[in-house]
């Protein structure tokens, strides 16, 4: 694979951790509106487009979209879903991650482009996850592109099919509809690409 | 991935799809604030490295000792607070063990300790400060800044402390440990309102304790390990009991290499009783009937400590056989079913066993109408046989933090906060603001009390004038009145804080203190600080989540059970997870936002410094300092005597200068920061029979206080009958309300507390609910059959509301009705029906709840990939396990405080069982 592939596939995880690691702003929303990006999220869940498109993204609807993240991510509610991969995964593959998240919280974060709230997370927690294997692809480094794999074959895969088949019966909401899909299918073209 | 038959899974997207995408983001991320952060320094080499080691871990070596570090810290799993070491590998808690150097567990732990680990990594734990965007009680949250959080709770208090009435925080909290902390802000924020559980927990016992043997000896401290004779009253040290992870090995040590013999009275076959060599089974409400009788076959076969009981009870032997001589063994088998043979024969053994033996009292005896009078009659039988305070026996311990010279702590390094410290609050006296804000009919109770307490009064939250000695030797307040009073406006609330705190779950009639929570009239503002989403958070309007134990500093310091007193430092192993803060940095931040005076308090930016402040002379003991005492965890004085007879020691002479002695009483007084108090009492020396001056009690006789008039001037205050035994002098026995003319069919519905769970602030750890996780109805099998009911079967239990003169929490006669399963036991007492109280959580995640992935189409896991946190909730009823127990219990149980007291009487609950499947 080319280092462009890496490179562009390096930013949709970016994209995806994003949408994860924490509510959207204004700014972020205002991105996704961009037609290129939105006619995507289309494609993965119809009504998305229009969603991101022709919501006014003012302070209310903003605060909606939070409420939105907080019911879904944060509060353990019967429709919530935790983000971090150890709701998930088995106690023997959560020793697997904790050395990532030691490995994660080694390295040092340029908190310049880095959502601030990131260096605070659980190394487990979905969004740092992605920013994970999204940093590994904006290498040059071949070896180190390769490690992404790896990563997501060991932090990613064993629950993401789940969280996503959750995420379908806990939310009507269409930005994170279409991007549980978009994950899900991100990670299908990774095995394809294999 | 796309082996599932799912719609989700038919690919939409194609190469051409994602190489579009990504060239769109590509071009825009960075200005567009969707950039993947970088990492700098990343090499090759690096993480190649990492990599290699995080691949190749032995997944079930779950600790590799030679990475991992070793930390002491202070068990917050219990009440217990065991002396503990937590292994950190990477970052993160791997595994917690005993540390050896607590003298209480002496490197004993319990699963409670373990469970810290699941309550700080639970992957439902909240991790950020939010605010509700619906209705209070809706759900309905948005994420908010810690700088938002503080602002929003800072300027409620503000304006709240700046509108002259300051009362109006309330400060309500569950398992505060904080050993002042938290005072040190509700004090400088100038209100009394720092409402705990004690109530709910332990007042009617801790009150004999202060009454007869002085406000520093609230919990007793047996002297297990050298004891030969355990009279045990509803105590249970081997399953949930204060103390009980230190008093079990010790009492087994006892049997073991002392022959030591436990005696059980009880109502339930627990873990204790399975270690005892007798159990009887009681009526609830009758132990102190027991004791009585047992005090009157003492007294009759001339077992009397006849020295001991002259020289330190308060009242002649005379007075006391004449007061209780009715209350015979025969008629303690009349009300507790316990032969009288076996009374008067035990009576014996355990007065032949003096010194070396002591009584246990807890819940079973006290936590009821009769509670504090039955357990000073307990109390008396270790002042008859003399041994209190000797070795084997009913010992005190000095072990309370130091400082300020307090009983028994003569030598002992001063520990204490940091200056300066912040004034009390003022009482409520005519003139003040926070007075004549009081109703009307208040205003005529507190002006029935007696004077000593009217100069004390403080408003009906921390200080009702129903129950004057719930707030006498200190305020242990009546907190499951508290929503109840506010409903009745007999206090006015601006903000309401809840810290660690269950209520709304987990009190008696616990609906009404949801009622009243929901109600934006009666509680306009309701911030809940907690390290999870409970059933009392979700009804607030922001929660600021807090650090856990394992991340944050308390001090630390018990009672000894091996009787030389010691502290400790719970210390931070790890950085509080996600967005989490401890609640010294969450104070400091408010503090500094009010102002007006109260940032003086928390001036730190360091929360170690404040600590290492606080322990600035333990640090002066120890070679090293307080990098050695951090090392440690533990401190004790290794020279130092152990804790007996303190009450014989001599008054130093500093401390005899400028003081003076009452002619008649012999008791010592001296002016200290303006106030007479007494310091000791002139005593005959044995061996020369001259005058000396000793210690004595720490009571206003320095005596033990078996008659102590402090409770009818309670009952005068409080209004009751003239006559009515809870306000007798002396140890008095009466029936429970109702309990004498039970019908056929009535029975009695206790509670109990599972050995691997913290009431009910436990079900969320995972590694405890796999354990237990059910909390069905036991009851005796001649009674189950009786009914026709055996194991499995469904019952409806309705619950009476109570009679007796104190407070209610409703008119109707039926409290509620609750479901629950049958499950038969031997041993249960045939009038009994028990369960335990923690179960049917509706909050605080998936774990507590006992969910499986209800909404999920795959019903049955494909792989081991497929298990997960949810999945390995075996017990859900999704998985044909039991649930998580049965409909919350607590709604049906009645509020009944004790008269004049306030604790809670858990066990007085009148029931009627129908069997419906």
């Amino acid at each position: 694979m080319s280092s462009t592939t890496y490179s562009q596939k390096a930013a949709i995880y970016a994209l995806l951790g994003r949408i994860f690691i924490s509510e959207l702003d204004r700014q972020s929303l205002e991105a996704l509106q961009e037609q290129q990006i939105s006619s995507i999220f289309e494609k993965l869940h119809s009504g998305s487009q229009k969603y991101l498109q022709d919501t006014k993204w003012d302070k209310e609807q903003i605060e909606q979209l939070a409420s939105d993240y907080c019911h879904l991510f944060i509060l353990p509610q019967k429709s919530g879903l935790s983000l971090r991969a150890s709701h998930w995964m088995t106690n023997e593959e959560s020793a697997n991650l904790t050395q990532l998240e030691s490995i994660i919280k080694g390295l040092d974060l340029d908190s310049s482009v880095v959502n601030a709230s990131l260096a605070k997370l659980p190394g487990d927690h979905l969004g740092v996850l992605l920013y994970f294997v999204s940093s590994v692809y904006h290498s040059d480094d071949k070896q180190i592109q390769k490690l992404g794999t790896s990563l997501i074959q060991l932090s990613l895969l064993p629950w993401i099919l789940r969280f996503n088949e959750k995420l379908l019966t806990s939310t009507t909401n269409p930005l994170y509809l279409a991007s549980g899909k978009l994950l899900l299918e991100l990670l299908d073209f990774e095995g394809l690409e294999e | 991935m796309n082996q599932n038959n799912n719609e989700q899974n038919e690919s939409k997207l194609n190469r051409r799809d994602f190489l579009k995408l990504g060239g769109a983001l590509t071009i825009g991320v960075t200005t567009l604030g969707l950039a993947a952060p970088l990492f700098k320094q990343l090499s090759g080499e690096q993480i190649q490295l990492d990599l290699d080691n995080f691949i190749s871990i032995r997944k079930k070596d779950f600790v590799d000792y030679t990475r991992a570090k070793a930390i002491p810290t202070i068990c917050f799993g219990c009440t217990n607070h065991c002396g503990v070491i937590g292994w950190v590998q990477d970052g993160k808690v791997r595994r917690i063990e005993g540390n050896p150097l607590d003298p209480n567990s002496e490197g004993n732990t319990c699963s409670k300790t373990h469970g810290m680990i699941s309550y700080t990594y639970y992957p439902e734990r909240l991790l950020y400060p939010i605010k509700r965007v619906g209705k209070r009680g809706e759900g309905k949250w948005r994420r908010i800044s810690w700088q938002e959080a503080t602002q929003e709770v800072g300027d409620r208090l503000k304006t709240c402390r700046d509108s002259g009435h300051p009362e109006r925080f309330i400060f309500h909290y569950g398992r505060d440990k904080t050993k002042g902390f938290t005072k040190r802000f509700t004090n400088a924020f100038g209100t009394p309102n720092r409402l705990n559980r004690r109530a709910i927990c332990s007042s009617n016992r801790r009150v004999p304790l202060m009454s007869f043997f002085g406000r520093d000896f609230e919990w007793e401290t047996q002297d297990m390990e050298n004891t030969k004779y355990i009279l045990n009253f509803g105590a249970n040290p081997m399953e949930a009991y204060q103390g009980g992870l230190f008093m079990m090995h010790r009492i087994q040590k006892a049997r073991v290499d002392n022959g030591a013999k436990m005696v059980s009275f009880e109502v339930r076959p627990t873990a204790t009783v399975n270690c005892s060599e007798e159990y009887f089974k009681v009526m609830p409400g009758s132990d102190g009937a027991i004791g009585f009788a047992m005090a009157n076959v003492i007294i009759d076969e001339g077992l009397v400590d006849n020295a001991f009981w002259k020289r330190w009870a308060n009242i002649p032997l005379a007075e006391i056989k004449q007061h209780i001589k009715d209350w015979t063994p025969e008629h303690a088998e009349k009300l507790s079913g316990v032969p009288a043979k076996d009374i008067r024969r035990i009576a014996i053994e355990f007065a032949q066993a003096a010194p070396h033996c002591t009584t246990m009292t807890a819940r079973g005896s006290a936590k009821h109408y009769n509670g504090t009078q039955g357990d000073r009659g307990l109390r008396m039988l270790d002042v008859l046989v003399g041994n209190v305070g000797r070795e084997g026996g009913l010992c005190l311990s000095s072990g309370r933090m130091w400082g300020g010279g307090k009983y028994g702590q003569e030598g002992l390094p001063s520990v204490s906060q940091p200056k300066p410290k912040p004034p009390k609050p003022k009482a409520f006296t005519p003139g003040t603001a926070a007075y004549e804000d009081l109703p009307a009919d208040i205003k005529e109770k507190v002006a029935q009390l007696d004077p000593k307490w009217q100069k004390k009064y403080q408003g009906e939250l921390a200080t009702p004038a129903e129950y004057p000695l719930a707030w006498h030797w200190y305020g242990m307040k009546v907190g499951q009145l508290v929503q109840p009073y506010i409903r009745e406006g007999r206090a006015k609330v601006d903000v309401y804080m809840s810290f660690a705190y269950g209520a709304a779950y987990g009190y008696p009639e616990a609906k009404v203190c949801r009622d009243v929570l929901l109600d934006e009239k009666l509680v306009p503002f309701h911030v809940a600080i907690d390290i999870g989403y409970s059933e009392h958070a979700a009804l607030a309007d922001i929660i600021l989540p807090e650090a856990t134990s394992l991340e944050r500093w308390d001090p630390h310091s018990t009672n000894c059970y091996g009787l030389v007193p010691y502290t400790g430092i719970r210390q931070p192993l790890v950085k509080p997870l996600g967005e989490a803060r401890e609640i010294q940095v969450i104070f400091r931040d408010l503090a500094r936002h009010i102002g007006g005076g109260m940032e003086q308090y928390f001036d730190y930016e360091n929360v170690e410094d404040f600590y290492k402040e606080w322990y600035k002379n333990i640090s002066a003991r120890i070679p090293g300092g307080w990098e050695e005492f951090k090392r440690r965890g533990i401190w004790q004085d290794p020279d130092r005597e152990k804790d007996y007879e303190l009450y014989e020691r001599p008054v130093p002479y500093e401390e005899l200068v400028d003081s003076t002695i009452d002619p008649e009483t012999k008791v010592i007084t001296k002016l200290i920061k303006g106030k007479k108090r007494s310091v000791g009492i002139m005593m005959t020396d044995a061996d020369t029979g001259e005058m000396k001056p000793v210690r004595g009690f720490p009571t206003p006789s320095r005596k033990i206080q078996v008659y102590d008039p402090i409770f009818p001037l309670a009952a005068k205050s409080a209004r009751l009958p003239e006559g009515d035994p809870n306000g007798n002098a002396l140890p008095t026995l009466f029936s429970i309300p109702g309990f004498d003319d039970l019908k056929e069919d009535d029975m009695i519905l206790t509670t109990f507390k599972w050995n691997v769970h913290t009431q009910g602030r436990s079900s969320q750890w995972k590694f405890n609910a796999e354990i237990v996780h059910t909390n069905q109805l036991f009851i005796n099998p001649e009674t189950a059959a009786r009914m026709g009911l055996k194991t499995g079967d469904e019952v409806e239990v309705t619950v009476q509301r109570p009679k007796g003169l104190t407070y209610r929490g409703g008119i109707d006669e039926v409290v509620g009705v609750v479901r629950n399963k049958v499950r038969l036991l031997n041993g249960v007492h045939e009038r009994v029906i028990c369960f335990a109280h923690a179960g049917g959580h509706w909050e605080h995640g998936a774990v507590a709840r006992a969910e499986n992935k209800e909404s999920l189409p795959i019903k049955e896991p494909k792989s081991g990939l497929e298990k997960d946190f949810s999945n390995d909730i075996w017990w859900s009823k999704d998985q044909g396990g039991t649930g998580n127990g049965a409909t919350a219990m607590n709604d049906v149980l009645p509020i009944n405080p004790s008269p004049l007291v306030g604790g809670q009487n858990w066990f007085d609950n009148i029931c009627q069982i129908r069997k419906i499947s």
